[in-house]
């Protein structure tokens, strides 16, 4: 069976599971749907309290393990690439598995801004100001509300995104490595600028089943797509055993593995013109590559959202790349730092990668 | 050097169209194996490389490498079987250099074949991969590089 544009997506609600659980069905429906064993499938899923990686990423490097332990914090590892994050039974995760000529054409980035605008399409609808912004992330006023990735393997794909209902930040910060030194009330505060929740901007958080229906509607919407609601076909449930020892095995989890010292918090202040820049950074010293990075200090800039944007433009960014990225960002934005330039920021990412 | 839609496709590579790869023979009997500029295109800029390791044995068709780009994932998917011979050192500090070089030192994977003759007999090469990827390309929706 070949499933087109036209044809209805079946919404699966896998409920509350372990990561292990969600992981490995996203193995199964991806195989599935390869095998054209099931239609094109959009999942809503939930996770007991845990904390992912992304494909390409190493846990001992990306999240406070020993407090994971103390706490049963389930650690996994995403099929998708991006960052690490957290969920927890208030978050809401949806994710596409599909056949790639079900959704539009077009290289992986465009594909992915689709989808992304999709989803904020179905956020908006529940009264937030909910839009894409690259690489992969879903805002509301420059603070972001869903974290994106994917998965393209062949003609099949899966891309998954996260909706923060309800965010408990503190929390948050000790279980993820941030590019903060010290995790005080001014930490929270600085990222409490950079992460938001539907809770926090609406008052109060929306019902689960009102979150599935506003995003169902933004896809429907942006992409066209029709859907019918049913059960996870037994198809899947019949790969997810296998699915689930290949998750489960140490093989998995540690794929990639690389020691914590090899991505050490790299810091540095530079006095310019327009006042004092400070970047604190988590440095991937061995692929010379800003992994993320955290600005303050004492400066004026316009739009204040530009800080934030520069630090979601610099993830992940070797360091060679960094003054075109910056520039290109300052003139997108017609950014006013009163005399802050592209170039500091430039020379405060290198000042810190030497602070060997 | 052939062009399709600005895309570089070497005539001298032997290509599986399908999965976007590439395959050099080498003197020695060894494969040679990496992304299509067309690939490179459509993935955007790569961040991240985890190729298979050195004698871990590799179906045909199946993953030899995983590289990252945009918070994507994708396998790079080896044209034959073989054992991994080695994996590229300098893509591995540095992932860009398979979109900035990538016949060149972007290449993916070095594999010592098991079954070259059988597995290489449905790659193409030549105009006949020209005619593939304007194809392919056309399937896709594909602009140009």
């Amino acid at each position: 069976m070949t499933a087109h544009v036209s044809d209805d997506w079946l919404v699966v609600d896998t409920g509350l599971r372990p990561a292990d659980e969600n992981m490995a069905l996203d193995k199964a429906l991806l195989l599935a749907i390869s095998e054209s064993r099931t239609p094109n499938i959009f999942r809503f899923l939930r996770f007991e309290e845990s904390a992912l990686v992304g494909y390409h990423q190493s846990p001992e490097q990306e999240l406070n393990l020993e407090f994971c332990r103390e706490q049963g914090i389930a650690v996994q590892r995403r099929l998708t690439g991006g960052g690490a994050l957290i969920f927890d039974p208030t978050q809401i995760g949806w994710e596409l598995v599909c056949r790639r000529d079900a959704l539009p054409q077009g290289d992986m980035a465009s594909l992915a801004r689709k989808i992304c605008e999709a989803a904020a399409a179905g956020l908006s609808l529940l009264g937030v100001r909910a839009q894409f912004r690259p690489r992969n992330d879903i805002e509301v006023g420059g603070r972001k509300i869903s974290g994106t990735g994917g998965i393209m393997d062949g003609d099949v794909l899966l891309f998954q995104g996260t909706v923060l209902v309800d965010l408990d930040l503190p929390r948050m910060l000790r279980i993820l490595r941030v590019p903060l030194e010290k995790l005080d009330a001014h930490a929270v505060s600085s990222v409490a600028e950079r992460v938001t929740s539907l809770k926090a901007l609406l008052g109060k958080a929306p019902e689960l089943m009102v979150v599935q229906k506003a995003l169902l509607d933004g896809f429907r919407a942006q992409l066209g797509l029709s859907f019918v609601r049913g059960d996870l076909p037994d198809a899947v449930a019949a790969l997810l055993p296998e699915a689930l020892a290949k998750v489960r095995d140490a093989e998995w989890l540690g794929i990639n593995h690389r020691a914590r010292d090899d991505m050490p918090l790299r810091k540095a202040t530079l006095r310019a013109p327009g006042g004092t820049l400070q970047a604190e950074m988590l440095w991937d010293k061995h692929g010379n590559r800003v992994r993320q990075v955290h600005f303050s200090g004492d400066y004026f800039i316009q739009p204040q959202r530009a800080i934030v944007d520069l630090e979601a433009a610099l993830r992940n960014v070797h360091l060679n790349d960094v003054d075109g990225i910056i520039a290109g960002l300052f003139e997108e934005q017609a950014v006013d730092g009163f005399g802050l330039q592209p170039e500091h920021f430039a020379t405060v990412l290198r000042m810190a990668a030497q602070d060997a | 050097m052939g062009t399709v839609r600005g895309c570089e496709i070497p005539e001298d590579l032997l290509y599986n169209v399908d999965n976007n790869v590439w395959l050099r023979k080498e003197d020695d009997g060894s494969v040679t194996i990496g992304m299509t500029s067309y690939a490179c295109a459509l993935a955007g800029q790569i961040v991240s490389y985890t190729p298979k390791g050195a004698g871990k044995d590799i179906k045909k068709d199946k993953s030899a490498a995983t590289v990252e780009s945009g918070k994507w994932v994708g396998p790079l998917k080896s044209p034959v079987s073989g054992t991994v011979l080695s994996s590229n050192e300098d893509v591995a500090k540095d992932p860009g250099l398979i979109n900035k070089d990538p016949y060149g030192s972007g290449w993916i994977a070095k594999l010592t074949p098991a079954d070259f003759a059988g597995d290489s007999s449905e790659l193409k090469t030549g105009a006949d991969v020209l005619v593939a990827f304007e194809e392919k390309m056309t399937t896709d929706g594909f602009g140009g590089c």
